[in-house]
């Protein structure tokens, strides 16, 4: 008998994320963003969300452009390349986000005591800082201990984090949530491995035996997935490392509307509330401009001859 | 002497604090490239390291972002963000080059908010993995340009640990790494003092005067006895940055 397959599609797996729920998203730079599930969320208008935001700067910036997010757990949020990420300065500068700051390190070792089942873990890291001392989250982020070993040296600790929902994005994945990412992987380990649910969006669903002929670059335990959705080009206008290239023209358009809320209003209605779901907006790209950001080298060869 | 930019003595300046065999922590812009110069001229053993997760790449063309696909593809070694930092938290990274929106005479670093943490006139981007980089790495250095709005009295906000309040404070707060060894700015480069840990001019670049610097720094900059000049950029530096690393301009 085959196993339960998890395959869903996009609408059903957004209504996962509950109202007021922590959420942690994939991606890093301008890559690997889940967001055909992130406009689905914004679609179905799931608000007061908390988010665990180390590199997510797409999806955080969507979210808070569409009032969607109540408090960040944070690392970094900019746009590399562009600079700062306009929506979500806004809120934070306006009162209507509230934010607690952590260095990289130490907001990914909370998700991974949070994966290890563990109540914090030591980090060297923020000692002396207002990121140690300026503590504004719900529960307190870090704090000083002696060491049980050693003749007790002090070391600084962050507390454990469990998103309720991580949203990756992979480059393909089995029907049980087994997903392969190529290229870097940023914090995908520690956000599967610590959150209650996780939802995979994959650019291609393959067999079981695909996965297993590759399964050193397996970044998803498909034990940890509750369930999967065939989402090509799921990361628009953003890029997928070995799939397609960001798109820099959907990028610079989004950040020139970013410059005032009344144009992200008529963003967000032509680029997202005017598409029922994402085969509409993929179609409403056409398949040349999507072909055209394909990463691969005989196209690239191609076009170069062209 | 080739003329050159204040863009290019920056980036001349920065990479000549990369020694060959270094590992060198990095993000994007000015400081890779000066990365990329000094793989190309005195330490073509040095490796960069990215928050991303990349290690040692070679690429031809210049990235845009730590997550530039092109990083990537040109890495010996791809993993992600805990596999990178936590080898910085270990102490294997020689030297961090880090920018700043403020920075205090003790190199105290502020990328966070201008005004109040809770409701600021101006958020910025946070963190990253500076903090980390500053915390832990061997040494770093800091690399911005030079106005009254970045070198201030006192940080909004501490980001990112200098040498805190003063000699021995990294020590008492549990800091594993040395600290900042300068700053590298469009008109000067600091050392810091080894008894006050406060800034101390090193040197003026070309054609920049001491009151210059004064009129663009917001606390008291200090005449070392003996102040030099920094050395021009030559000819075969220019070349390999415009020519080779920055061809498009991109950067510089």
């Amino acid at each position: 008998m085959n196993p339960t397959s998890k395959l869903t599609g996009l609408a059903a797996a957004a209504r996962l994320v509950e109202p007021g729920a922590s959420v942690s998203f994939s991606g890093f730079g301008h890559a690997g963003h889940p967001l055909a599930f992130v406009r689905e969320l914004i679609r179905q208008g799931t608000g007061d969300l908390t988010l665990h935001a180390i590199a997510e700067c797409w999806p955080a910036e969507f979210l808070v452009a569409n009032n969607r997010v109540a408090r960040i757990n944070m690392s970094n949020l900019m746009f590399e390349g562009l600079g700062r990420c306009r929506a979500i300065s806004r809120a934070i500068e306006n009162g209507e986000v509230e934010v607690d700051d952590h260095s990289h390190l130490a907001l990914s070792l909370r998700l991974m005591a949070g994966a290890w089942n563990v109540p914090f873990l030591p980090v060297r890291s923020m000692a002396g800082t207002d990121l140690a001392s300026v503590q504004t989250g719900i529960a307190p982020k870090y704090a000083r201990l002696a060491s049980p070993f050693d003749g007790g040296e002090e070391v600084g600790a962050v507390a454990a984090l469990r998103p309720d929902v991580a949203v990756i994005h992979v480059n393909k994945a089995d029907e049980q949530g087994n997903g392969v990412v190529y290229g870097a992987i940023s914090v995908i380990d520690a956000q599967v491995r610590s959150a209650k649910k996780v939802i995979v969006t994959a650019e291609r669903i393959v067999s079981a035996e695909e996965i297993t002929a590759e399964n050193q670059v397996v970044a998803v335990p498909g034990i940890f997935v509750d369930a999967v959705v065939h989402t090509p080009f799921g990361s628009h206008p953003g890029g997928m490392y070995d799939e397609y290239d960001e798109d820099l023209a959907g990028m610079s358009t989004y950040y020139e509307a970013s410059r005032s809320p009344e144009a992200l209003r008529d963003y967000f209605a032509s680029h997202l509330l005017a598409f029922a779901d994402h085969a509409a907006y993929l179609n409403s790209l056409g398949s040349r401009r999507l072909f055209d950001l394909r990463v691969d080298p005989a196209l690239k060869i191609a076009r170069s001859a062209s | 002497m080739t003329a050159f930019s204040k863009d290019e003595i920056m980036t001349v300046a920065t990479s000549r604090y990369i020694k060959d065999g270094d590992t060198v922590f990095i993000g994007t812009g000015l400081p890779m490239v000066a990365a990329y110069l000094a793989k190309a001229t005195h330490a073509p053993n040095a490796a960069l390291m990215f928050e991303s997760g990349v290690l040692d790449p070679r690429p031809k063309s210049i990235a845009k972002a730590v997550g530039d696909p092109r990083l990537v593809s040109t890495a010996r070694r791809t993993s992600g963000m805990l596999d990178s930092l936590l080898m910085l938290h270990g102490g294997r990274v020689d030297l961090g080059v880090l920018g700043c929106a403020q920075v205090d005479r003790y190199g105290n670093i502020n990328t966070t908010a201008i005004g109040s943490y809770q409701k600021p006139s101006t958020r910025l981007p946070g963190s990253g993995g500076a903090n980390d980089i500053a915390s832990c790495a061997r040494h770093h250095l800091i690399v911005t340009r030079h106005n009254r709005r970045t070198f201030v009295d006192t940080v909004d906000y501490l980001t990112t640990p200098g040498h805190l309040t003063g000699p021995g404070a990294r020590a008492k707060a549990g800091l594993p790494g040395g600290g900042p060894i300068g700053v590298v700015t469009d008109l000067c480069v600091f050392g810091f003092d080894s008894d006050t840990c406060e800034m101390v001019l090193e040197s003026l670049h070309p054609g920049v005067s001491l009151d210059d610097v004064r009129a663009a720094t917001g606390f008291e900059v200090i005449e070392p006895p003996g102040l030099g000049e920094t050395v021009a950029p030559t000819a075969t530096e220019l070349d390999i940055l415009r020519n080779k690393i920055d061809p498009d301009g991109v950067y510089l």
